[in-house]
């Protein structure tokens, strides 16, 4: 057999057993590896290539070698989910850097991180002042991850007390011109329902680059022509403004009757309608 | 216009309302919202009933624009 066929041979070979290593390494992101995982990565590579190039070696002990430093961190990280202690040596633990907003000096000394590399981690993180901090944790990849003062943090709906409305996921029902028929089921519709709604906003379907339905059952739509204009949905602010008028209305009449019993009415009416309004704004307005 | 017919305006915007809102509580997935919807829609029967009578009532006093 000539050199070069050898050499072809043995890379078609490592491909398909590099494959199955890369199968067994799972879904993790390379940031994600432990320690362990990275270095073993490493060495399954060089391997490869050296029993690739170098022909005095012979395949299947490159290929035991591969095998071995595959299979161990796979032991080892089906080991470390069963039990939290050979996880703590494996994978590592995190280091607390920064505990009630201070900064742990002896903990940043035992990982080797300098008050300037510090500063750059927490830079990354878009903080520059180290007094904004309650608490930060170093985590076994080298990441850095911070909790906020409660006052330095985003402010929620749940800070300000406003209810919103519970979103669900969107549904994508029309994708390159063509009715997706198993997400149009998922929201309990069918094809005719999104013909009508199509023809609500004035467009066909062979235009629809993407449509997509919202958990309020409201379609809306990305066309192929993007001069178009699509009309926005009206349904929902409709209902709203027509709720405010009827609720201007009613106080209308009570002022403008003389009978007490219809003032009453009118107010007592108007008053529900208006405590309706406010409950059921959050819906309408998303 | 007549008092019973600004009434009757009013009446119908609501009965609008309230079946706008029953197509959106068919359509909304969540059960929370739903209920929310449903409760505004309790609302709003009420409210009908209420201005139903009193226009019952203003069709007696100006029976030229019966309709209803």
């Amino acid at each position: 057999m000539p050199d070069w066929l050898d050499i072809v041979f043995r890379s078609l070979i490592f491909l398909v057993v590099l494959f199955i290593i890369t199968k067994l390494a799972g879904k993790k992101q390379l940031y994600q590896l432990s320690f362990f995982e990275y270095v073993s990565g490493f060495t399954i590579g060089s391997v490869a290539s050296e029993v690739i190039m170098n022909l005095d070696l012979s395949i299947h002990h490159g290929i035991l070698g591969i095998f071995i430093f595959g299979i161990t961190p796979f032991l080892a990280g089906f080991i470390s989910m069963k039990s939290k202690k050979v996880r703590d040596v494996v994978e590592g633990k995190g280091t607390v850097f920064i505990k009630n907003g201070k900064v742990m000096e002896e903990n940043l000394k035992s990982e080797k991180y300098s008050t300037d590399e510090l500063m750059e981690l927490l830079r990354s993180k878009d903080i520059f002042q180290i007094s904004d901090v309650e608490f930060a944790i170093l985590e076994p990849n080298g990441e850095l991850n911070v909790l906020l003062k409660k006052e330095n943090q985003p402010l929620t709906a749940k800070d300000l007390g406003v209810k919103v409305p519970s979103y669900k996921e969107p549904q994508t029902v029309i994708m390159d011109g063509e009715i997706l028929d198993e997400p149009l089921s998922t929201i309990g519709q069918n094809r005719n329902w999104l013909k009508t709604e199509l023809e609500k906003l004035g467009v066909t379907i062979e235009n629809v680059f993407l449509g997509q339905v919202d958990s309020f059952g409201q379609l809306t739509v990305d066309l192929f022509d993007d001069k178009l204009k699509v009309a926005e949905p009206v349904e929902k602010p409709l209902i709203l403004a027509t709720m405010k008028k009827c609720q201007a209305d009613l106080e209308l009449f009570a002022l403008a009757t003389e009978i007490d019993e219809a003032k009453q009415m009118y107010s007592k009416n108007s008053e529900k309608l208006e405590k309706a309004i406010k409950n059921i704004t959050p819906l309408l307005r998303s | 216009m007549t008092v019973a017919s600004d009434v009757k305006q009013c009446l119908s915007s609501i009965k609008n309302v309230e079946g706008s809102l029953s197509s959106l509580e068919q359509r909304t997935e969540d059960e929370e919202d739903k209920q929310t919807i449903r409760d505004t829609i309790n609302t709003m029967e009420e409210i009908i009933q209420d201005l139903k009578e009193r226009v019952g009532k203003l069709e007696l006093e100006e029976d030229q624009y019966k309709g209803f």
